[in-house]
């Protein structure tokens, strides 16, 4: 933990200095502080920092979001993309874009909210109308037709909409925080500061959910509620992200992995937080390839997250066709 | 009594050894089985009998050794042309919904059929004659799950039936029936290998159903052959024993005369667990 | 007829149908849907007819039916009318036409393939390969010296896209073959490789040279916007052949649909067939798909639908599915052109029709597990 917290500032302080123009550390303490080179000044305090801070509150929200849904579902490939909730908030998102709607951005995350729940509770009542178990791999069906159908709404509202606007949705629907700014950051910073805690209090309930619903049951946790919860939680965490910086993809899925696997257990009460470290340090260190990698043009992010998460995914998937489970 | 049909293929099991990864299920095992003969295969649970009704079917190749149907290693035969000697019915077979009785004994024929794989007249001839014997004729319309267990376990022997095999091997067929039902599926598969001298080997986890319908037991434990012969001689309390870790009162059924065995757990092991099962359920 | 499994099933039956119960689904005769396939076919044929003439009248330039009929049996018309009906919209129904159909068989055959209602190439991989392919192909068409649409005629695109669809069904069939026997494994790993193929398309469009974008976007997004002659002659050879072959291994598949040990025991190598089918599935995706771009869902109504019509005998059920999937696209395409002041693409009405399909089946009954 202490290994990643530190890689996490590591990136972070390189995140400030590189760039155009490239700083150093005397010259950042210069900017940060409001002395020293006025240009520079402006783009640390007002496009490097902001943007670093919504990659690691915003990477740190989507690495519990997985965490919740993977535990509260007891399913490894549970997560805001497979479940269709990315894709719901994302299409509100596109939909206020292209038509210029007169949102206020800070009420964006609420719209892109009610997206991101509805997805939620189509999965939820798959499960229940079904009686199935929730680790059934019948709920990422379900998610799958979910985000068909948002990517077909997309496609209309894209349609509908002026042809410049392609670029920008694809960009939308990959996720970016290029140009990501103080605005940004106030918005999405009050959801994902309740949000955070409030998912790490759920650890104690998430580890009875996963010893199964009946054991649960048992143990006096009201296991419906529970899960409605967490996932609502999950949905949370994930539009607030998605009202700023789209849909960025693999992280939520991969950091809960990837911190069970650091950890060596599954108990959320200590991989919780590890998710959220692993996931901050995921976004950032993607977001910094994205800015820096093939500079001066900006790459979107979701394309590194994948890189790194794509591979992740693939491993779970066949360690749990593997398994003896479905 | 008018004699039973005889002749046919033989089958033969020659060392044959089955591993699943690390754990060997079966072996060495050398059996061979009479054409006309009924046998069952018993055992506890773990010891082995799928692993060799499934070898003996080709669902599975051995590790070692070798399957022979009539002289040839049933391995390199293709496939289609032993289903035209040899059927088995699985364990607990699954249908998709909304199969009909006669849509699904008709698959029967598969191996039969000619390149366009159009049924004709001794197709149908076949099919009709696998459901009356079976009777389950006058369901044929019926989807499956409309049936009771044992129409529906009746209607899967009829699908063996329609390949007009010389050798029927049923892997527990009476698991989960109820007694009524149990009775009139091992009726069945006596008078298949009475009347038509289809080869049987049948494996159940009742011994005393075993006894009574069976000409040789074949015994399992952990995966090889304890005992194997006729019913009268193999069923004494020691071997019961030895192979159920049960003690066994063995007496004779007073109305067929084949022996009877009641079990009992050993005085002072009530809570003992046998331990020298093979590994994990096969 | 179709429904999940009755309340009272597992238990025994209660006797014979009382003589007062005519037939019906007590049946002791077969349904009458299934006796008179050949009907059912010809109504399906008929209803796919009526479209086609539909389509062909309907537009921005009106042509009456009868001037339809004219100018495809080759009576003199004003030569607007023929140019309109000849060149343009019959060739654009005719792809529809076949795409569907190919699309609705390639839906029965994953759907025999993994033993899984829910299956279609959609959701086994294929799609998302043949789309990631083609689209990587075409959008790179200006290095190449050529726009996307022209590219999209040359028959190699059919090969790249065949390959990349091939290729894809192939990796996600050796991913899940651990549980061969699993049907539910291979759906998901082809939805999990679908949404890996998905991103990385869409960074492809994003990478693209800008004059390339906006055509490779548009056939991204499934569409039938003049689809001419030129289009009619990569799809048909393909079509045809795979067709064929699919329609010549339906029997098998029949057998395969009663599990791997039983499929053996009455002679069919269910490795062999299962994978024999997959790849003329995914050929089939491939050849339909490159022509009319990523279109969904077609593959997974019309085998539904035919199978709730005439039942399991995928001797049936397959010919019945390239009917109702042609009559689908058709019908689609005519609704995306007339419903709107502009015109949809008919990608998104199919997407929207079979999402809400899809979520339809999944809460009217439980889905058959690998035990089931």
């Amino acid at each position: 933990m202490i290994g990643l917290i530190a890689a996490l500032a590591t990136v972070a302080l390189v995140t400030l200095l590189a760039g155009i123009p490239a700083l150093s550390l005397p010259e950042l303490r210069d900017a940060l502080a409001g002395t020293g080179d006025e240009r520079a000044a402006l783009g640390v305090r007002h496009l490097r920092l902001p943007r670093l801070v919504l990659a690691v509150c915003g990477g740190a929200g989507l690495g519990l979001a997985g965490a919740l849904a993977q535990d509260s579902l007891r399913n490894p490939l549970a997560g805001p993309e497979l479940l269709g909730i990315s894709s719901g908030a994302a299409t509100v998102a596109a939909a206020v874009i292209v038509f210029e709607m007169p949102v206020p951005f800070t009420v964006l995350p609420f719209l892109t909210l009610a997206g991101g729940l509805l997805s939620a509770g189509v999965v939820l009542a798959v499960m229940t109308r079904l009686r199935c178990p929730p680790s059934s791999p019948v709920l990422v069906l379900a998610g799958a037709a979910l985000s068909a159908a948002f990517g077909a709404a997309v496609t209309m509202i894209v349609t509908f909409g002026e042809r410049q606007e392609v670029g920008a949705v694809l960009r939308f629907l990959t996720g970016s925080l290029a140009g990501s700014g103080w605005p940004s950051v106030r918005v999405a910073l009050p959801w994902l500061a309740v949000g955070i805690p409030a998912a790490l209090m759920l650890a104690r309930p998430l580890n009875l959910l996963r010893t199964g619903d009946d054991l649960a049951e048992g143990a006096g946790l009201a296991v419906v509620p529970a899960r409605a919860a967490a996932l609502g939680l999950c949905a949370v965490l994930t539009a607030a992200l998605v009202a700023v910086a789209g849909a960025i993809g693999f992280v939520a899925l991969s950091a809960p992995h990837i911190a069970r696997r650091l950890l060596g257990t599954t108990d959320a009460r200590r991989v919780l937080p590890m998710a959220a470290v692993v996931g901050a340090l995921l976004l950032a260190g993607a977001d910094l390839a994205a800015r820096l990698a093939f500079s001066p043009v900006e790459v979107s992010v979701g394309l590194w997250t994948g890189i790194v998460g794509g591979p992740v995914l693939l491993a779970v998937l066949r360690a749990q066709l593997r398994g003896s489970g479905e | 009594m008018t004699e039973k049909p005889t002749g046919g293929p033989s089958l033969a099991a020659e060392d044959v050894v089955v591993r699943y990864g690390p754990r060997t299920a079966l072996g060495p095992v050398a059996l061979e089985f009479e054409p006309s003969t009924t046998t069952a295969v018993v055992g506890p649970n773990g010891c082995g009998k799928s692993t060799l009704l499934r070898s003996l079917a080709r669902l599975v190749t051995p590790s070692v050794g070798t399957v022979y149907l009539d002289g040839a290693a049933i391995t390199n035969l293709p496939t289609r042309a032993v289903a035209r000697s040899l059927a088995v019915l699985p364990q607990a077979p699954s249908t998709p919904d909304g199969v009909t009785v006669a849509e699904l004994v008709e698959q029967g024929r598969y191996a039969h059929v000619g390149p366009l794989r159009m049924l004709r007249r001794r197709d149908y001839d076949a099919v009709e004659r696998a459901l009356e014997v079976t009777g389950v004729a006058r369901f044929r319309h019926r989807t499956m799950d409309r049936l009771s267990g044992g129409e529906r376990q009746r209607a899967w022997i009829a699908v063996t039936l329609a390949q007009e095999p010389q050798i029927m091997l049923l892997d527990e067929p009476t698991t989960f029936l109820d007694i009524r039902h149990q009775l009139e599926i091992l009726e069945l598969i006596r008078r298949l290998n009475h009347e038509r001298g289809i080869t049987i080997v049948v494996a159940l986890h009742d011994v005393n159903h075993a006894a009574r319908y069976a000409d040789r037991l074949v015994a399992l434990k952990g995966g090889a052959v304890v005992a194997d012969g006729p019913p009268a001689a193999l069923l004494t309390p020691q071997l019961i024993e030895a192979v159920f870790d049960v003690s066994a009162t063995v007496l004779r059924d007073p109305r067929t005369g084949v022996p009877v065995c009641i079990p009992y757990l050993p005085a002072g092991r009530a809570t003992s667990m046998p331990d020298d099962r093979p590994g994990a359920m096969a | 007829m179709t429904g999940g499994p009755d309340l009272t099933s597992g238990g025994p039956r209660s006797s014979v149908p009382s003589p007062g119960e005519a037939g019906g689904s007590a049946g002791e005769r077969p349904p009458a849907l299934v006796r008179h396939f050949g009907l059912v076919m010809a109504g399906g044929i008929a209803v796919t007819g009526v479209l086609v003439m539909l389509s062909a009248a309907v537009g921005t330039t009106r042509v009456s039916p009868a001037d339809v009929v004219a100018a495809l049996v080759g009576h003199p018309v004003s030569e607007l009318h023929r140019q309109v009906v000849l060149e343009l919209r019959l060739p654009r129904a005719l792809v529809a036409v076949v795409a569907g159909g190919c699309l609705g068989l390639a839906g029965a055959l994953s759907q025999a393939v993994t033993r899984n209602p829910l299956a279609s190439p959609d959701l086994t991989g294929v799609a998302a390969g043949v789309v990631f392919c083609t689209v990587s192909w075409i959008a790179s068409g200006p290095t190449l010296g050529a726009t996307p649409d022209q590219l999209l005629l040359q028959p190699t695109v059919v090969i790249v896209g065949g390959v990349g669809g091939a290729g894809t069904g192939w990796v996600v069939y050796a991913l899940s073959a651990r549980r061969r026997g699993d049907p539910v494994a291979l759906v998901l790993t082809g939805v999990v490789v679908a949404l890996l193929l998905g991103t990385a398309t869409a960074f492809v469009l994003m990478l693209s040279p800008t004059s390339a974008t906006l055509s490779a976007y548009y056939w991204f997004v499934g569409s039938l916007n003049a689809r001419a002659w030129a289009h009619w002659a990569v799809l048909w050879p393909w079509a045809a052949i795979t067709v064929c072959a699919a329609l010549v291994g339906s029997s098998r598949a029949n057998v395969l649909q009663l599990g791997d040990d039983v499929a053996t025991g009455l002679g069919v190598d269910p490795e062999r067939t299962r994978l024999g089918l997959f790849l003329i599935s995914a050929v089939m995706t491939a050849g339909a798909l490159v022509v009319v771009g990523a279109i969904a869902f077609v593959g997974l109504i019309a085998p539904h639908v035919a199978r709730g019509l005439v039942g399991h005998d995928l001797r049936r059920v397959q010919p019945l599915s390239f009917v109702i999937g042609a009559a689908l696209l058709c019908g689609g395409d005519l609704a995306a052109r007339s419903v709107a002041q502009r015109p949809l693409p008919t990608g998104v009405v199919t997407a929207v029709l079979g999402a809400g399909f899809f979520m339809f089946l999944l809460l009217r009954r439980p889905v058959p597990g690998p035990s089931a």
